[in-house]
This record gives structure tokens, C-alpha cells and sequence, in this order.
């Protein structure tokens, strides 16, 4: 048996889909087979709430009289960047003050979804074109002409769990580790995880639709450091962080519900993302995909206090007890991202499908078949 | 000179004999006032620490250089509950077993009882919504 998307779509328009989220289906999966999965279930709900710090958005000022090409920008005494024309900015998550390192583009980020007034203050040279040179004004989520949340890296598919060995706090952006493996974090929404929910991206790609951030938005592209060679486990697996999405969505609809700037302890300024994506199961392979359990999700275990040395592996079931076992010693475990919220997205999805508010689309452009990362080469360079 | 202080001791600092150690090494003069500790759960003493400025200030180092945390009577932490995002990154940092986030609905669970005040969690929550509050 197999299922098209319009078939799946036509369901979601008389309202009788039937939508499960992926947990759910998880739990349905131990007593019932992958053919019967497909024959009840057409779509599944997955969904993340973390940390993702290649996050940012295009914003467009609109321009003063007389008008000004803004080359140094600062929102709330953030430096932003003023590398494109006149008056677009992007805002970077990561982007910040050094004198305020608890406030930064990822919080700007959720100044703007919240409605909360800016201010703007912006230099130029000043050109026969753009005569103005500075300017100093509020702006909020009403008075920009556009606010595009476009991400280049968002919802890794699966992550290192963190550790720290040495004899010294670490204060990383896996959270706050402590000496001797006291504690380890792992920030993977396990078996809810959008990615890990169809490993091989065969329904996802440039043009899905999904939930981004309290809304409708899309998959841009293939997200950086699209890694298809990291080792899979039997399951199909991949062991470690390996896929990734571009996102793209109307950052003036969004809730900062599922949009909060973040600042880690001697790390800097983040924004944790809500990303929720719907899986069509269209055969029997997708609802043996849809259906994988924590403890078949693996991952690496990495010294964060000392270059990510390889440790070991584990899985999502024992890092949800609370407690791993590493070489004979047990180490306290604990999340950096937030599955009750990673719920509510897969949830919300799922209610928007039901709802007929929200069908599917089939990428216009596959991710790519191969794909790998490589390290920066440090080569001579000539003065 | 004496001094109203909290020690709060993590649960694997219990098998050790502190008060012992700073009156036979720093000369310090010790009164308990308030004890709410046990063997292996961990917990807080209310102490008077009397003694020289120096021998005070020394013990007092030896004592945080060992993993206590003292803080001035009444301190507790504050938590901003209502934009907590249930990420669970206090939990990691939390020794004292006081900040869990788990099964079935993994929000934050918040124990004052076992909190020891170390302010880890300040420093961990990514949404900066714990405070050291001080109340007499």
C-alpha cells in the first residue's frame, strides 16, 4: 500500500485525516506493525524547542527623509549587521554587545515577535544618493515593512551529548558542566525530533511546510553542515549530529511562545527555535521511520572540557532516566532543550492538520543524496 | 569578631567532619544554632563562626576551596516561573538535587528545601529568570 500527498491533502480537507504525533505513533508501534501504522495513520507531528544559534532574520527599516545608507546599525545598542543596501539589516541570534553580553540578537528576536519597542540608531557616510549620515528612532514589529525569520542552520538531526572531565567548571553552550562527569546535557527531542523522524529527508526539503516558531513557515534549503556520512545504527539511525533545515517564516505571525532569546554563561546570545514538521506517511517505509523508539536514537558522548573527545555512546531512553552509565561510572543526565514545549508544537501541528488549516507540500527540490562537512584548512597566508 | 552565616553541604560533603576540622585548624569558635542536615541527603546549618578576622576569612575560604557554600542568613533563590521554558539546563548544573525536570510532563520542579544557594543556577538558566533574594 502507498499514499500520495494529494490523497493525504484531500483527507486534510474533508477533515478526515488521521494525525498522530510522533510519540504517539512511538507508542502504538510496540504492539503494532509498520504496514498497520500506514494503514491507520496518514501524517505524523514532530517537534523542537532548543537552542539554535545559526538563527536569524531580515529586517527592512523603510527609509527616513532624507534617506540614509545605513552601514553601522545598532538595535537596542546591539550591533547588527549593515552589510546589505540602504536600510535591511540581518539580525544574527549570536549577534551582541560586549558590555551587555546578556542581551543580544536573539533577544531583539523576541523583542519583535513580542511587539516591544527598539530603538534604531544608524550611521552612514553619507552619498550623493543617501545624503542623511545618522538617524536615531524606535522601530517595532508594526513599524517595520517586512521582519523574515530565514535560518541558515536549525534542527540538527540528533546531537552530542556533553560531558566535562576535567577539574573545572565549563560553562558551554551545552549548559553548565560540571568537573569529573558529574553531569552530562544532551538537547535532542529524541523520538518528537523532526529529523529523526524520516532520517534519509525523503518527505522534507526546499518547500516543506512546517511549524516555525508559533506559525507557518518553510524549509529554505538544505540547513549548513548537511552531514548525509555520519555512521547509522541499525535503525537507520544516524549516531551523532548529521542533517540539518534553512528555515524561513514571517517573523511578524510568529509567538514568543515558541521564539525566546537565550544567553548562555560565557558563551553569548542565542534564540531558542520552536520547529515542528509534518510527516506524510506515504508507505510502509515512512511508518517504520515515524515509528522509532528512544532507545533505538543513539548518540555520542563528548568531552566538552576537552576538544570533544569521543567518550562513548548511549541512547535517548537512558538520558531520559536521568542517569547514563559511562566505563562503570553513572553520570546524572539533564536536557537543554525543552520537550514540554517540543509537545506542544507536535501537538499544535497536529490540531492545525486536523483543522484543515495546514496541509502538506512535497519539496520542490530533494535534499541532497551526499553531502559532508569539512574542516577549515589553515594554510600560509601572504602579507 | 562573630558572624551569622548558612553552610550548605551537597550530599556527598556529609561524610566529611568540617565543623571539626575548622575549629582544630583555623581556631574558629562554632555554635550551631540550626541544623536541618542528614547523612548522605545534604542540607544547611545556621552557625555563629567567632574568631580573628583573618582565621574567619580563612576558614571560610577552606571551607568554600571544599565544595560548602555559605551565604549570609536568609538568602534564597527567586524563579520567574511564568517565562520558564521547561529546558531543563538549571538541572544540569543543580547539585543539590533541588532544580528535576523528568517524566511524565518534564516541566520544572523546584524544591527551596534542598537548595544549598550555590547560584549555579543563575548563572545556567539561559533565560536568566533565577535571583538571589536576601531577606532577614
Amino acid at each position: 500500500m502507498t499514499r500520495s500527498y494529494q490523497e493525504i491533502n484531500e483527507k486534510i480537507r474533508k477533515g478526515t485525516a488521521v494525525v498522530m504525533t510522533a510519540e504517539e505513533v512511538s507508542r502504538m508501534a510496540e504492539e503494532m506493525s509498520p504496514r498497520e501504522i500506514l494503514k491507520r495513520v496518514d501524517v505524523v507531528t514532530t517537534g523542537t524547542f532548543g537552542a539554535m544559534c545559526s538563527s536569524g532574520a531580515f529586517l527592512n527599516f523603510g527609509h527616513p527623509s532624507p534617506s540614509i545608507r545605513m552601514e553601522r546599525i545598532e538595535l537596542n545598542g546591539v550591533p547588527v549587521s549593515g552589510g546589505l543596501a540602504a536600510v535591511d539589516t540581518y539580525v544574527g541570534a549570536t549577534d551582541c554587545n560586549p558590555a551587555n553580553p546578556n542581551y543580544g540578537g536573539g533577544h531583539i528576536i523576541e523583542d519583535i515577535v513580542a511587539g516591544k519597542d527598539l530603538v534604531l540608531e544608524a550611521w552612514g557616510k553619507g552619498t550623493d544618493c543617501y545624503p542623511r549620515k545618522h538617524v536615531k528612532t524606535i522601530v517595532n514589529r508594526d513599524t517595520l515593512n517586512e521582519a523574515v525569520l530565514c535560518s541558515p542552520r536549525n534542527a540538527y538531526q540528533n546531537y552530542n551529548v556533553a560531558t566535562n572531565t576535567t577539574d573545572r567548571i565549563k560553562y558551554t553552550y551545552m549548559g553548565t558542566l560540571l568537573p569529573h562527569m558529574k553531569n552530562a546535557s544532551y538537547s535532542s527531542a529524541g523520538e518528537l525530533s523532526p529529523l529523526l523522524n524520516d532520517p534519509e529527508c525523503r518527505t522534507i526539503g526546499m518547500g516543506t511546510r512546517i511549524f516555525l516558531g508559533g506559525t507557518q513557515g518553510y524549509v529554505a534549503w538544505n540547513g549548513t553542515q548537511f552531514n548525509t556520512t555520519k555512521p547509522t545504527n541499525e535503525y537507520g539511525i544516524p549516531i551523532g549530529n548529521a542533517r540539518t533545515i534553512a528555515t524561513i517564516g514571517n517573523l511578524k505571525d510568529m509567538s514568543t511562545e515558541f521564539v525566546r532569546g537565550a544567553a548562555f554563561e560565557k558563551y553569548g546570545t542565542t534564540l531558542y527555535m520552536g520547529v515542528g514538521v509534518p510527516i506524510p506517511l506515504l508507505d510502509e517505509d515512512l511508518a517504520m521511520r515515524v515509528s522509532i523508539r528512544n532507545r533505538q536514537i543513539e548518540t555520542n558522548i563528548q568531552d566538552y572540557g576537552n576538544g570533544y573527545t569521543h567518550l562513548g555512546t548511549t541512547n535517548y531512553e537512558a538520558l531520559r532516566s536521568g542517569c547514563i552509565e559511562l566505563n562503570g561510572k553513572k553520570i546524572r543526565t539533564a536536557p537543554m532543550s525543552s520537550l514540554y514545549k517540543a509537545r506542544i508544537i507536535a501537538a499544535t501541528l497536529k490540531e492545525w492538520i486536523e483543522r484543515g488549516e495546514f496541509t502538506l507540500t512535497e519539496p520542490v527540490r530533494p535534499m541532497p543524496s551526499v553531502s559532508s562537512v569539512s574542516p577549515l584548512k589553515i594554510v600560509e597566508v601572504e602579507e | 569578631m562573630e558572624k551569622k552565616v548558612v553552610l550548605s553541604f551537597a550530599p556527598e560533603l556529609t561524610f566529611r567532619s568540617f565543623m571539626n576540622d575548622i575549629i582544630r585548624d583555623y581556631n574558629i569558635n562554632i555554635n550551631i544554632i540550626k541544623a536541618d542536615i542528614e547523612i548522605a541527603k545534604g542540607g544547611k546549618l545556621l552557625v555563629t563562626l567567632g574568631g580573628e578576622e583573618e582565621e574567619i576569612a580563612a576558614a571560610e575560604k577552606f571551607l568554600t576551596d571544599n565544595g560548602v557554600v555559605i551565604n549570609p542568613m536568609g538568602s534564597t533563590i527567586k524563579l520567574n516561573k511564568e517565562r520558564c521554558i521547561a529546558c531543563g539546563a538549571c538541572t544540569s548544573a543543580c547539585p543539590s538535587g533541588a532544580l528535576t525536570i523528568g517524566a511524565p510532563d518534564w516541566t520544572l520542579n523546584f524544591n527551596p528545601d534542598k537548595c544549598i544557594i550555590c547560584k549555579l543556577c543563575v548563572k545556567s538558566c539561559p533565560m536568566k529568570l533565577f535571583s538571589v533574594e536576601f531577606a532577614e
